[in-house]
């Protein structure tokens, strides 16, 4: 679908041999390897001859002088066509490498340069102090996302890891010690401190006891495998049983290997540290997904509605930034909007706030405050509902306020 | 063209990031060129060379045959040396085309998910498109820390990237994404910011701008001149008015014509200096003032600095506009001390200007111009790109309602408001959290043209309007928990704590 991305490749796919798969350039290093044992051999031969001719002396006879001479002529003749081929070769490859290098600019790179200035588009900088929250706010990030990744483990060695290398605060840090560490066990192939943290009702015990089962597989102990198999069955239903537990366990009895079972392994393992991460912060009632992160996103899809008012306003002249509102709606996705309860009024078409509230009338339709003072011509009238037929005055209207639970 | 959370194209993603191919294209072209160089230096010895033997084995006479054999070694040890260099250049090539390829295998990965319909695959790859970000932004910000301890025992191609190391390197490295970022270009850049800002040291800045001339002369920049004018500022502090002298003849005469003005004054600050008592005692200094600044004996000040008549200052700058160095030393006898101060109620125009050439703030704008030119000859944006995906995401997040503290009241029962406090209203909204909300403060909010609320919305008699479905939940999980015992037909208002029976429920519509 990406034409762009596809016309990338395929002018990068140029720049390897096509049958070798390695640089151009390496091709070169070959051919310098070829020349030069080439050389070498020549020189023997040379050396040979050089040998050959003292020891013979003017006593040879003509059959074997004859034979010295065509050797020499050889050595002469090779000597000046290996070079040749050499130097027309790796000349050759540079050049050739050249134009596929000026191809790739000319026609993909080139269709990369749209956009002109990026930091145009960053016109609401974020004020000087705000590298202080940033740093927070990547502290906390760092904690949720990286702790699986460590090099040192043990809960203290954690904390003074991440306090060395990023600077992060232990208050933060510590939120997310244990699901480190038992993240880290898991990746470790030791599932035991995961099994004993989650709850019994929780559906990570069946990806668990899969995960097991694969990992004893691999193991090759038929004997145990088989054991976990049948005994260590978690509560689960019918379905997962066919569809995981099942081929596992006719593979094991056929005595036949499971296909890609390390990638299997990785993409198990995967899905249980994501379990177990949503289960730990929903737990601790930590963020699941960092807050940095969520900004992140937003700003990248919002990034095109910026861009294009960027343009707009370098060429209308117009300045919006001096108003508190943007001038245009993101639309992001739902699971970005629920945090906050949005009310747009029908009238005025504008978002209810403080200074604002929304309004319920006596329909139970609702409306602005500044709809209502206008339609009610500030109280002193009584108007019509917009959506419904019904009469409404002031007095019957009162304040509302929506709360997102 | 899909887009599953309303988030651009793959075409959109790859213009943004355009750098990401265009930096290791840059250098893989720098490459071809060295090997291009290579060759026809090695092409035309060797041409040479052959040349010769060839005429030594025309002659067919056994001693010219030896002296080629020995001719053949020479070429054979050339051929050895060239291999080798080749060799490294194609490892060169290799590992940056495997910078393209795993970025071009990223972007599939894009279009993949986007195609698949999986979200949890597209905000995974979100999530790396995040931490490269927080790589970058960590790589510029942090120092450049040299390896002293680094013991994790490396092999050998990692050993030369780990030499120079920070937080935001080693971040890319524990997630895998560090063949996403050209960070050996960000720590070169660190390096000499470092050199400039801490150590005062012009030669790293130097030798870029020797390496780079050509991009800086197409630019029409100015940071040739101004880095030379700081070695010149900095020689003068420290009394070497033959270096000084040296330096301003080789290198700032050039720019005579382009910056007149400022040559002027540099040569003035010459005569400045060398008209300036060191007062005894010397005050104390300030940490944080740079030192070396000057100071003009207390009784000379200004007439101090007039009286040097006009001849003798044209005489300077006959001095250093035409004449070669004659011996100097009995002119500008070199002081004893290199330390002065100044006193800041001078009001002579002059004055303040040699004193800006000798703020040390200047090597801070020097910096400044360095980055900019540095950044803008890869392609990469000025300010970080994370910190304007927070500008642009907070703006698109932003609610009226954010950043409200809502006036909660205190019922008898503190366990009770903790949990509706904690656990039920809180917001989990990231632009209401801590670290941004102080940010957010004045940035814009958000526009929406369309009402985002919840399903099933009823309202309370005391005006407050929830989701019914979430109400009832919410008795329950109240009655489970022991902090409240509703009947069946009960629920809570979280906010003001009062009981009410659903049958007061008022259905809404706003919409
Ligand atoms: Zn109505
Ligand atoms: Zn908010």
């Amino acid at each position: 679908m990406s034409t762009l991305l596809h016309t990338l490749q395929t002018e990068f796919d140029k720049f390897y041999d096509s049958s070798t798969r390695e640089p151009i350039t390496k091709r070169c290093v070959e051919e310098t390897q070829t020349f030069k044992l080439q050389l070498k051999k020549l020189k023997a031969h040379l050396a040979k001859h050089i040998q050959d001719s003292e020891s013979l002396g003017s006593e040879g006879n003509e059959i074997e002088k004859e034979k010295i001479k065509r050797r020499r002529d050889y050595v002469v003749d090779k000597l000046r066509k290996s070079h040749k081929t050499w130097d027309q070769s790796v000349k050759k490859q540079v050049k050739h490498l050249s134009q596929q290098h000026a191809r790739f600019g000319k026609v993909g790179l080139v269709k990369l340069f749209d956009f002109g200035g990026i930091d145009n588009v960053y016109v609401n900088k974020l004020p000087a102090g705000s590298k202080k929250s940033v740093d927070g706010a990547i502290s906390f990030h760092i904690s949720r996302y990286n702790i699986g990744n460590l090099s040192v483990s043990g809960g203290a060695e954690m904390t003074r890891y991440l306090n060395e290398m990023y600077g992060i605060p232990e208050k933060i840090s510590c939120k997310f010690v244990e699901m480190g560490q038992i993240v880290q066990d898991l990746k470790l192939g030791n599932s035991t401190s995961c099994r004993k943290w989650c709850d019994e009702d929780s559906p990570l015990n069946f990806e668990l006891y899969v995960l097991e089962c694969l990992q004893l597989f691999a193991r090759g102990n038929t004997l145990e495998t088989y054991h976990h198999l049948t005994a260590k069955l978690p509560p689960c239903s019918f379905h997962q049983i066919t569809k995981h537990v099942s081929p596992i366990l006719t593979q094991l009895v056929l005595g036949q290997s499971i296909q890609n079972i390390d990638e299997t392994i990785q993409l198990q393992l995967q899905k249980c540290i994501s379990l177990f991460t949503k289960e730990y912060c929903a737990r601790k009632n930590l963020p699941f997904d960092s807050p940095l992160f969520l900004i992140v996103l937003s700003g990248v899809i919002s990034f095109k509605f910026f861009m294009k008012y960027t343009t707009i306003r370098a060429v209308s002249h117009v300045d919006w930034t001096t108003e508190d509102e943007l001038p245009f709606d993101v639309q992001l996705p739902n699971f970005l909007c629920h945090f906050h309860p949005i009310f747009i009024c029908p009238v005025l078409k504008e978002e209810t706030t403080e200074d604002n509230p929304p309004y319920s009338l006596p329909c139970h339709h609702i409306l602005s405050k500044r709809s209502m003072e206008r339609l009610s011509k500030n109280g002193t009238s009584t108007f019509k509902c917009p959506y419904c037929p019904v009469n409404a005055s002031k007095s019957k209207t009162r304040r509302v306020n929506f709360v997102m639970l | 063209m899909t887009s599953l959370i309303n988030e651009p194209s793959t075409d959109f993603h790859l213009k943004l990031n355009e750098q990401l191919f265009h930096i290791p294209y840059e250098l893989l072209r720098r490459n071809v060129k060295q090997v291009h160089k290579l060759i026809e230096k090695e092409s035309a010895i060797l041409q040479g060379l052959f040349k010769e033997v060839d005429g030594l084995l025309e002659s067919h006479d056994l001693e010219q045959d030896k002296a080629a054999l020995v001719k053949l070694n020479e070429i054979i040890k050339k051929v050895e040396i060239f291999e080798k260099k080749i060799n490294r250049r194609s490892d060169e090539e290799l590992k940056l085309l495997e910078r393209i390829h795993v970025r071009l295998k990223f972007f599939e990965e894009l279009e993949e998910s986007k195609a698949s319909g999986n979200v949890s695959r597209l905000t995974e790859w979100y999530q790396k498109y995040t931490n490269v970000l927080i790589g970058d932004y960590l790589i510029r910000n942090d120092q450049v820390r040299s390896n002293a301890e680094q013991g994790n025992g490396g092999g050998d191609e990692r050993a030369i990237d780990d030499k120079f190391w920070n937080p935001g390197v080693i971040f890319l490295k524990q997630q895998q994404l560090d063949q996403l970022l050209d960070y050996d270009i960000l720590l070169a850049a660190n390096r000499i910011s470092k050199s400039l800002i801490q150590d005062h040291d012009m030669q790293p800045l130097l030798h870029w701008i020797g390496e780079n001339r050509t991009f800086l002369k197409k630019n029409c920049s100015f940071l040739e001149f101004e880095a030379r004018l700081q070695e010149y500022v900095e020689l003068l502090k420290q009394r070497d008015y033959k270096g000084a002298i040296r330096c301003f003849q080789k290198f700032l005469l050039q720019f005579a014509e382009s910056n007149y003005a400022d040559l002027k004054l540099a040569s003035g600050l010459l005569v400045f200096i060398n008209s300036c008592q060191p007062q005894q005692p010397v005050r104390p200094i300030d940490e944080l003032i740079d030192p070396q600044i000057i100071t003009t004996n207390e009784e000379n000040n200004c007439t101090a600095f007039r009286s040097i008549s006009q001849s003798s200052r044209d005489e300077m700058y006959e001095y250093f506009f035409r004449k070669k160095i004659p011996n100097n030393e009995s002119r500008f006898p070199a002081p004893s001390i290199t330390k002065v101060i100044y006193e800041p109620h001078h009001r002579n125009r002059d004055l303040a200007r040699y004193t800006n050439l000798l703020d040390s703030r200047r090597w801070h704008t020097l910096n400044e111009l360095f980055t900019k030119e540095y950044y803008l000859m890869y392609g990469i944006s000025h300010s970080e790109p994370l910190m304007m995906y927070l500008s642009l995401g907070i703006s698109a997040l932003k609610t009226r309602e954010c950043l409200h503290k809502k006036e909660i009241p205190v019922s008898d029962k503190p366990d009770l408001d903790s949990y509706l406090e904690k656990d039920v209203l809180a917001t989990t909204c990231p632009v209401c959290t801590d670290e941004f909300a102080s940010i957010a403060k004045d940035l814009p909010y958000a526009h929406h043209t369309q009402s985002k609320l919840f399903e099933n919305p009823v309202m309370l008699p005391n005006g407050n309007i929830y989701d019914a479905k979430k109400l009832k939940s919410l008795a329950t999980a109240l009655n489970n928990a022991n902090l409240a015992s509703l009947k069946d037909f009960e629920v809570m208002d979280p906010i003001d704590k009062k009981i009410y029976s659903e049958k007061e429920f008022i259905t809404m519509y706003p919409t």
